[in-house]
């Protein structure tokens, strides 16, 4: 990958791409099979790759620093997941789609929040994919819940927000987050314990 | 009855140790002993363990929230100024023992003040604000780098006796009350206006997939392509609506779940307190005359005294003051053009119980001495 270029070739999108060598070399042809064999779901993944690689290269150093893992490896491994679903048809806003893998990426290669990650699903007897993953089908599955949590975030105060945001995406402990903003351990708990109860409530009217 | 009762004693209490347990969890905190207690409390019981599912899929599910992106794009840059922290002035400051000297003289200079400071278009353009330090109040901007991925909020106001008009960067017009402002934050998820002084009127172009959202104390407009109305009066909330539905929330911040929810639409309006309360039920409106602020003329129908003030004060040079709290509730009838207020002062003193003085750079306005 060529870094100092900005731009790393795309290497992962070659399988698609790749030609079929003919006896006859009848390019003509081979590149109409070629485009034929496109799929919708690399076609997605191409353009969103060329839209906003920049941006989403630039968000995660913005949000999660240097690395190691470092950002542009982190955008491949988003790119490289996308490119291997069957499809995102029914996903309305791909771009974010984009990002959420890609936070999710770097969120699970914070040790703590990996081991976090396992000891629950251990705990709770379930696939540690089921709460490691972001899938389209889980989306499509939750979207009444997600939905209506959607709706319930609007109610945050800004506070709960950043409090939430720090913790569950950046992924910083509690600790990080007052030294960062002077706010106490316990005023951050009490937070994210009000905006977490607003949100059950809100999932909890789905089942109503 | 009793069964029913304490099972939802039992279901609630349970909810919050769950919720208790994932904060703890997630904390970057934790200590062998006390994963040990989590395990002994989780397979207490089934309720135990079902209430920690859900726990843990709400969390799970924020990653999956398009919003959740939106603001971990403005979480992340440490370097970004944050938003503009003004305290609602209201000119029409009524006086009593309460109220003294210098909180009347800081919010006078900061009006010859806001006269110097301009609004500025942005046409979703990134631009560069300057942060202004001015006496008693800290107003300030968003600067935006020249990072694409931050998101910006744009500051508009508008100097006082001027509306201003304001294209906003989806297309949505906006035209400011004398001496308002709004705080403008718009992305590719959401639109968020703040009203965070005076008064206007928004002319939303539709996007179904953006909710438009105006935030004025604790009320708040939702949606997706309408026209409206919203003032910050003296103690109040003001939505009028002239086109499509609204929809009308009293927020409530911090710990509280959210208020309620009104829908209005065209020729509808409703009250609300400053803690996003509703006052009474939703009413009709008069279109003419209630926003006849667009066209720079005012009409008022029995409306006390303090909030014609309110409204005057946006488009006059001088503050004007009511010195007595017993004339605020006086109901006023008088029609006007905005460079009439002069005679349209005068005229108050001769037509209802009151006196009008002028000062160097106040106008009084008293009770009559019988």
């Amino acid at each position: 990958m060529n870094k100092v270029a900005g731009k790393p070739s795309l290497f992962f999108m070659t399988s698609l791409q790749r030609e079929k060598k003919s006896d006859k070399g009848n390019r003509l042809v081979q590149s109409t099979t070629r485009a034929a064999r496109k799929s919708p779901q690399a076609v997605l993944v191409e353009s969103l790759y060329r839209e906003h690689w920049d941006e989403l290269c630039r968000a995660l150093y913005k949000i999660y620093g240097a690395g190691p893992p470092e950002p542009e490896d982190v955008a491949q491994e988003a790119f490289t997941k996308l490119s291997r679903l069957n499809t995102m048809a029914h996903i309305e806003n791909p771009k974010a789609f984009l990002f959420k893998v890609a936070f999710n990426i770097s969120l699970k290669s914070i040790g703590r929040i990996a081991k976090t990650r396992a000891f629950i699903a251990e705990q709770l007897n379930v696939p540690l994919a089921d709460i490691d993953e972001i899938s389209p089908e889980k989306i499509l599955e939750d979207k009444q819940r997600i939905d209506a949590l959607q709706r319930g975030t609007e109610q945050l105060s800004e506070k709960q927000r950043e409090i939430l945001v720090r913790s569950r995406i950046k992924g910083e402990t509690y600790a990080q987050i007052s030294a960062e903003k002077g706010w106490s351990k316990a005023d951050i708990c009490r937070q994210l314990n009000a905006a977490l109860a607003l949100l059950e409530a809100a999932d909890a009217d789905v089942n109503t | 009855m009793n069964e029913k009762a304490d099972e939802c004693v039992l279901k609630t209490k349970i909810k919050e140790q769950s919720r208790a347990w994932l904060i703890y969890l997630y904390s970057g905190d934790v200590e062998q002993k006390k994963l040990e207690k989590f395990k002994d409390w989780l397979n207490t019981s089934e309720l135990h363990r079902q209430a920690f599912e859900s726990s843990e899929r709400v969390w799970r599910n924020i990653g999956l929230l398009d919003s959740t992106v939106d603001w971990t794009a403005e979480v992340g840059d440490q370097n970004t100024v944050v938003p503009i922290n003004i305290d609602s002035i209201d000119n029409a400051t009524t006086n009593s023992a309460a109220l003294n000297n210098t909180e009347r003289d800081s919010a006078h200079s900061a009006k010859n003040e806001r006269n110097i400071w301009r609004g500025i278009y942005s046409k979703g353009i990134a631009a560069s604000f300057a942060i202004l330090v001015i006496g008693a109040l800290v107003v300030g901007g968003i600067i935006s780098t020249n990072n694409e991925a931050q998101v910006n909020s744009v500051f508009y106001s508008s100097e006082v006796a001027q509306n201003l008009d304001i294209e906003l960067s989806d297309g949505s017009r906006v035209t400011l009350a004398g001496d308002s402002v709004i705080v403008a934050k718009i992305t590719d998820h959401r639109r968020d206006i703040v009203l965070k002084k005076g008064r206007a009127y928004f002319d939303v172009s539709h996007d179904a997939y953006r909710v438009f959202s105006v935030t004025a104390d604790n009320t708040q407009v939702r949606v997706k392509g309408t026209a409206f109305d919203v003032r910050l009066g003296v103690d109040n909330v003001r939505v009028s609506v002239t086109q499509g539905l609204v929809e009308v929330a009293g927020l409530k911040n911090h710990d509280g779940m959210g208020g309620n929810v009104r829908s209005l639409t065209k020729n509808e309006q409703i009250l609300a307190k400053s803690d996003g309360s509703f006052i009474g039920n939703k009413s009709r409106f008069n279109k003419e005359s209630d926003l006849a602020w667009l066209d720079g003329r005012f009409v008022f129908d029995g409306v006390p005294l303090r909030e014609v003030i309110a409204d005057i004060n946006r488009y006059y040079n001088k503050t004007i003051v009511i010195r007595d709290t017993e004339i605020n509730h006086l109901q006023i009838t008088t029609s006007f053009q905005a460079k009439q207020i002069d005679q349209v002062l005068a005229g108050l003193g001769a037509a209802y119980p009151v006196m009008v003085e002028h000062n160097n750079d106040q106008v009084l306005i008293l009770a009559a001495t019988p």
